[in-house]
């Protein structure tokens, strides 16, 4: 199935968005790569929280501060997009929660 | 008016001098009999007012000398030159015919009544028609050159002395009204343009008059000045367009006066600075002289507004003014000649107004090359000459209606912005559009995503309403069902998103999570 995924062309900013989400979960660099793109096509409140969930994930793993404040400022911008919207304040306080114990780490 | 054929000497070297035939501004032309051969000939003696310098004598002997070279059954042989008692002058052949101008004066004056007769009589001259039938309409050239015939023999006057002519004709007016009276040229007889013998025989004797123009030209000699009245039109009895064409053109046209326009000292003006004769028939590089060489070509593009006279019985360029009249020439395009009479065969205009393009370049080259199109029209075959294409005719009758021209450009160009900036509006009304729609689609997944159940329903409506296509309302359904914790019902709705849309890389991917949420696949870390 991913095999398939990977032969099809990305034309639409919702290719590269929905295509990035999933390769984030083998390969995250790659994955945040595509997600890269979906932004720079259409910066979508969307893209922004998707992307923000990704980069906090992937400070867990890197275990860099930098990678969680990069989710943290994404959560941010969507939330300046989309103050009141339940998904873009859950994914905030998702980046926020995890951002915590890496900062610790490095204090 | 009374003809004075005095004559102020009675001979001329080896001519006697018996009447005068015309005046012109060239010079005088007499009958005279040379009388060591015992033959009539047209005697022209130039004019002292000419002023013409030692310089201009010898060249007009040198001209005259060229011209009498030339040998040819459509040019007007000069059979002698000489000077006595400090008088020039020069003898050629005796012409019993009319000029062309006179022929063409008669078919237009004879269209004139013939229009002012029916205006007066419409319901006798559709009787008539209705009897006899359009076809039988022809013009019968070959009546009026046989009446007219009573005009003075040739005149050797294309120089100027064709109003001469006229009075000679005048002197002989009661002759030459007899006989019209009692021509038998009935009224359907007498308009231009119904049958195609008359352009055939037009066209014949054109390519003649062509043929004779590319010999002189072969030999070096140009005319400059081809028009009408120097075309003469001579009765033949062994001509064989005289019995073969029914009503048409008889005779033979023979170009007068060859060469000896050169004997001016510039083209197409005399030595005070005036122009000569009738402007009309005059090339723009003869008007413009200096700018563009002249060569033969110039006498391709008279020869072609003869033509366009014979088809049409208007000069192609007029003018209430000299002045106007050569500005035209120069500037102006002619209309083409269907617009005045509309039976003109299209190939016949093709090759007028091809002979009259007013860049030597675009002419015919040639007089033969002109000759073989009017034969090639006459024979039914496809002519060279090619008519003017769409960009061409557009600057051409761009150049004769200049006000219409500037008035529709103006008009299309506010069209053209016009159509410009409602296709831009409805540009950006589409960019809009799709816009909202996408904005609508981001909207109803957010709301999915949120959980939102209320709220992601209306923006699912909202976003069909904006035009979300049903690949997107089917990913919308899929990712609802994914965020209810439903991911059978998702895998559905994104399976027939990616039926809708085989290669789209968004609704795979969600129909990969899809499966993912329903344990079909397993993410290994």
């Amino acid at each position: 199935m991913f095999a398939d995924l990977e032969q099809l062309p990305l034309i639409t900013p919702e290719d590269s968005l929905f295509k990035g989400q999933t390769e984030a979960w083998w390969d995250p660099d790659r994955g945040l790569q595509t997600l890269n793109e979906a932004i720079r096509l259409r910066n979508s409140v969307i893209a922004r929280t998707i992307r923000a969930g990704l980069r906090a994930n992937y400070a867990t793993l890197t275990g860099n501060p930098e990678d969680a404040l990069q989710a943290i400022a994404d959560a941010n911008i969507a939330s300046g997009m989309q103050p009141d919207n339940p998904y873009v304040r859950a994914a905030g306080l998702h980046c926020h929660t995890v951002a915590a114990p890496v900062a610790t780490e490095l204090v | 008016m009374e003809l004075n054929e005095k004559t102020p000497f009675d001979k001329l070297g080896d001519f006697e001098v018996l009447r005068e035939l015309g005046r012109g501004g060239m010079g005088i032309v007499y009958e005279a009999r040379q009388v060591s051969l015992n033959r009539k000939v047209a005697l022209k003696v130039l004019s002292g007012g000419l002023g013409l310098t030692g310089q201009a004598v010898i060249r007009f002997r040198r001209e005259a000398a060229a011209a009498a070279k030339l040998h040819h059954t459509n040019i007007v042989p000069i059979y002698a030159t000489g000077e006595s008692d400090g008088m020039h002058y020069y003898a050629m052949e005796l012409i019993e015919g009319p000029s062309l101008d006179k022929v063409i004066k008669q078919m237009r004056a004879r269209q004139g009544s013939r229009v002012e007769r029916k205006d007066r009589r419409p319901d006798a001259a559709r009787r008539e028609r209705s009897r006899r039938g359009e076809v039988a309409a022809q013009f019968q050239i070959s009546n009026l050159a046989s009446e007219i015939p009573s005009a003075p023999p040739n005149t050797g006057a294309g120089d100027g002395t064709d109003e001469l002519a006229a009075t000679v004709m005048e002197s002989r007016r009661s002759t030459l009204d007899a006989r019209l009276s009692t021509a038998s040229v009935s009224e359907t007889t007498t308009s231009l343009g119904s049958g195609s013998g008359c352009f055939d025989t037009v066209a014949r004797m054109m390519a003649e008059v062509a043929d004779a123009l590319d010999y002189a030209h072969k030999q070096g000699v140009i005319h400059r000045d081809i028009k009408p009245s120097n075309l003469l039109l001579s009765q033949s009895t062994t001509c064989p367009l005289s019995g073969g064409v029914r009503g048409g053109l008889a005779g033979r046209l023979s170009i007068n006066d060859f060469g000896l326009a050169r004997v001016l000292e510039e083209p197409g003006m005399t030595i005070t600075g005036e122009f000569l004769g009738s402007p009309s028939y005059m090339s723009p590089e003869q008007i413009t002289a200096g700018r563009i060489p002249l060569d033969h070509r110039t006498d391709i593009f008279s020869l072609g507004v003869v033509l366009y006279e014979l088809l049409t019985f208007q000069p192609p360029f007029t003018g209430s003014s000299r002045d106007q009249i050569l500005a035209q020439i120069v500037q102006k395009e002619p209309k083409p000649p269907r617009s005045l009479n509309r039976n003109t065969p299209v190939d016949l205009e093709t090759i007028c107004l091809t002979a009259m393009e007013k860049d030597p370049d675009r002419r015919y080259q040639s007089g033969s090359a002109m000759a073989e199109d009017l034969r090639r029209f006459v024979n039914r075959f496809a002519i060279s000459a090619r008519r003017a294409g769409l960009i061409q005719r557009t600057v051409k009758w761009a150049r004769r209606r200049p006000a219409i021209a500037a008035s529709v450009a103006v008009s299309i160009g506010a069209i053209l912005l016009a159509g410009l900036f409602g296709f831009q509006a409805a540009l950006s009304q589409r960019q809009l559009k799709a816009e909202q729609g996408r904005n609508a689609v981001e909207m109803a997944l957010l709301a999915a995503m949120s959980g939102d159940l209320d709220a992601t329903e209306a923006a699912v409506r909202q976003a069909e309403l904006m035009g979300a296509s049903v690949r997107e309302v089917r990913m919308l359904r899929g990712q609802i069902a994914l965020h209810r914790g439903k991911p059978e019902e998702a895998i559905v709705h994104l399976q027939q998103a990616v039926e809708l849309a085989p290669n789209s890389a968004a609704a795979r991917a969600m129909l990969m999570m899809a499966h993912s949420d329903a344990g079909h696949i397993e993410v290994i870390d």
